[in-house]
């Protein structure tokens, strides 16, 4: 008898009880769904932060002061590091405001941030109009500036922006240029920001600190031992340990990473106790199935099965059983990703991965819980099992 | 020089000093006692007794569905008390037939998948055995039933299917347990007429009944009680099976059973 063989006959005895084989599969269905659904939302969030992070620049280092240290920087700290660490290709003293600005009667509330002329190059974020400011604008401390797309959207509408002048906190600035469309992503927008020169900003809030220090570390250079270098530096600046948090986007990516991969897995380890539970389930319906089938099996035995057939035709019952409530589960899985894009607005994304995993385990759990009912049903005496009504 | 001797009949089954106990908790009941039986080639055995007797653990050890405590037991000219259960259902697969009082069919399988049976665990193509099985379908006169599940026909049909099933694989013996023990008299006295037409075609076979009256279509009675032989002589006055047409009436259905037999039937599709 060849597998083809043992597969109509298993299959002929489940369509034989269809309501039944249905209610049984059910429990693997929604198993599986929960697997793929769930690990779906969580491998897309992973992948859409680990994006937007690499976006920013892989190679990014950020500085700023520990909180509740006291300690602040200046804008002399970024251009010192810049002296000290020749591993560095770019070092920009940054902060950021929420702030109001305006054109005309059109008011927006948005994000300012300082910067220097290094931002195109270290965010990776370029002008799609105009032009950036330059490092002269930034030692004069010119009021220019330039906008995010949405910022050019809410105030302009259809109008060109380059050379007008919008109004933050009472000064006038002039626009540069549009900054291009990065999208949104993980509920901030990129692109809902207004860019000045630091050193105007800086007097624009008559603040004499900085708040944070973005550093791009050269080819070739290890994120782990520049950061290590950069503590070094502040520790030796500060005579004291612990007064600044240095972190490269890799680490943040690391880490980002491993959150939201713990994430998936503590989600999948949810789902797999009700693939658990499923496989119970079926364990429960094919020990019932091989005491109905009692009378059956002495016959089988009777005109020559072995123990292996009947093994065999039981195990593969279950696992049709499991397998089929996979597949179906694989598709309310896709489905139930869909929905949560579209209705939650969470990225999912279906990985081969978990669809695998999920098609792996349901089978797993077919023979591991169809090996006992299906050992019993080839263990029955046939002469028993001939006489039993 | 030559002297021509009269052949020897192979002998089928030998029973030697046969004794089976079984283990009940700490004590072990024997119920047979030690039974020592030769049936040979082409003979009708009918074997009788009260219930109790041991006629059903006897049938079953010769069916190879139990195994001997105790001596030895031949079939065919091989032991079989010695071997391994894979071994026994490979017997059970190629050397014998059953009959059982209650049929014993799958329900869920037609008439043709029921006979087919013993030839899907031989490992015999799909195509080959559907064959063999409906021209033994054929045979037993079901040529028009061959796709009728066992609860759209007749206990009479039900049998004939049962019957099919036991020779399709060529079976070296037919065992039958009470095969008419489940039908009325002239459906019964039509089944009795299909193995009669077999024993006489040389099919071996022993049969359990407790009606004497059946027990007279055979051609040796062995009689058994409370574990032992305690008779063993040829029947002298053998009931001829009925007419053809009397068993056919009496089914309704199908009209040439014996007829079936003889022409050693086309397959006809249904």
């Amino acid at each position: 008898m060849n597998m083809r063989e043992y597969v109509a006959v298993a299959w002929r005895a489940l369509i034989g009880n269809k309501m039944r084989a249905f209610l049984t599969m059910l429990g693997v269905i929604i198993g599986v769904g929960c697997v793929i659904g769930l690990v779906s939302v969580g491998e897309g969030t992973r992948a859409q932060v680990s994006a937007q992070i690499q976006g920013l620049g892989s190679d990014l280092v950020m500085i700023m002061p520990a909180p509740g240290r006291g300690i602040r920087l200046k804008i002399e700290d970024a251009e010192d590091l810049k002296q000290r660490a020749p591993e560095l290709s770019r070092v920009m003293p940054t902060s950021s405001f929420s702030m109001q600005v305006k054109y005309g009667t059109q008011t927006k509330d948005t994000t300012v941030q300082a910067v220097t002329q290094d931002f195109p190059d270290l965010r990776n974020f370029y002008p799609e109009r105009g032009k950036f400011f330059t490092a002269e604008d930034v030692a004069a401390r010119r009021k220019v500036c330039l906008i995010g797309k949405t910022v050019a959207d809410e105030l302009f509408g259809n109008t060109n922006p380059v050379g007008k002048d919008i109004v933050i906190m009472g000064q006038s600035f002039t626009v540069l240029g549009v900054m291009e469309s990065k999208g949104t992503a993980l509920g901030t927008n990129p692109d809902d920001t207004v860019l000045v020169p630091i050193t105007t900003g800086m007097q624009l809030t008559r603040s004499r600190y900085i708040q944070s220090i973005t550093a791009q570390i050269k080819p070739g250079y290890d994120a782990k031992a520049t950061t290590d270098h950069i503590t070094a530096i502040f520790e030796q600046k500060f005579r004291r340990s612990d007064q600044v948090r240095v972190f490269s986007q890799e680490e943040l990516l690391n880490t980002v990473n491993q959150v939201t991969r713990t994430m998936s897995i503590m989600l999948g380890a949810i789902a797999g106790i009700s693939l658990l539970v499923g496989g119970i389930g079926i364990m429960n319906i094919m020990l019932v199935s091989v005491t109905e089938r009692t009378r059956e099996i002495g016959i089988r035995k009777a005109i020559g099965a072995r123990e292996r057939d009947i093994m065999t035709q039981f195990l593969i019952e279950s696992v049709i059983l499991s397998a089929g409530g996979g597949l179906l589960g694989i598709l309310l899985g896709m489905g139930l990703s869909q929905i949560l894009a579209r209705v939650a607005g969470w990225p999912s994304v279906v990985t081969v991965g978990s669809v695998l995993m999920a098609v792996g385990f349901s089978v797993a759990v077919g023979v591991f819980f169809g090996i006992y009912p299906a050992s019993k049903a080839a263990r029955q005496d046939p002469i028993a099992a001939l006489r039993y009504e | 020089m030559t002297q021509v001797k009269a052949p020897e009949p192979q002998t089928v089954i030998e029973l030697i000093g046969v004794k089976k106990r079984y283990q009940l908790g700490r004590s072990s009941i024997e119920v047979l006692h030690g039974i020592d039986l030769k049936v040979s080639k082409g003979e009708f055995v009918v074997i009788m007794g009260p219930s109790g007797s041991g006629k059903s653990t006897l049938m079953n050890i010769i069916g190879c569905l139990d195994r001997v405590s105790e001596g030895t037991y031949l079939l065919a000219g091989e032991d079989v008390s010695s071997k391994t259960p894979v071994q026994l259902a490979t017997v059970r697969n190629r050397k014998i037939g059953f009959v059982f009082q209650n049929y014993n069919l799958l329900p869920r399988l037609t008439a043709v998948e029921n006979a087919e049976l013993p030839l899907v665990y031989r490992g015999i193509g799909p195509a080959a055995r559907r064959r063999k099985a409906i021209e033994q379908l054929t045979k037993m006169g079901l040529a028009a039933r061959v796709h009728h599940k066992p609860s759209e026909m007749s206990g009479g049909e039900q049998q004939r299917v049962a019957i099919a099933r036991a020779l399709v694989g060529d079976p070296e013996i037919l065992l039958a347990d009470e095969p008419t023990g489940n039908l009325d008299s002239k459906v019964g006295a039509q089944i009795m007429s299909i193995l009669v037409r077999l024993n006489d075609a040389g099919m071996t076979i022993v049969m359990v009944t407790h009606d004497p009256e059946i027990a007279l279509y055979g051609k040796r009675i062995v009689r058994l009680k409370d574990g032992l032989l305690v008779g063993d002589e040829p029947v002298q006055h053998r009931r001829t099976p009925p007419d053809e047409h009397e068993g056919a009436n009496a089914e309704g259905a199908q009209p040439r059973v014996q007829a079936g037999l003889a022409e050693g039937g086309e397959a006809v599709p249904a």
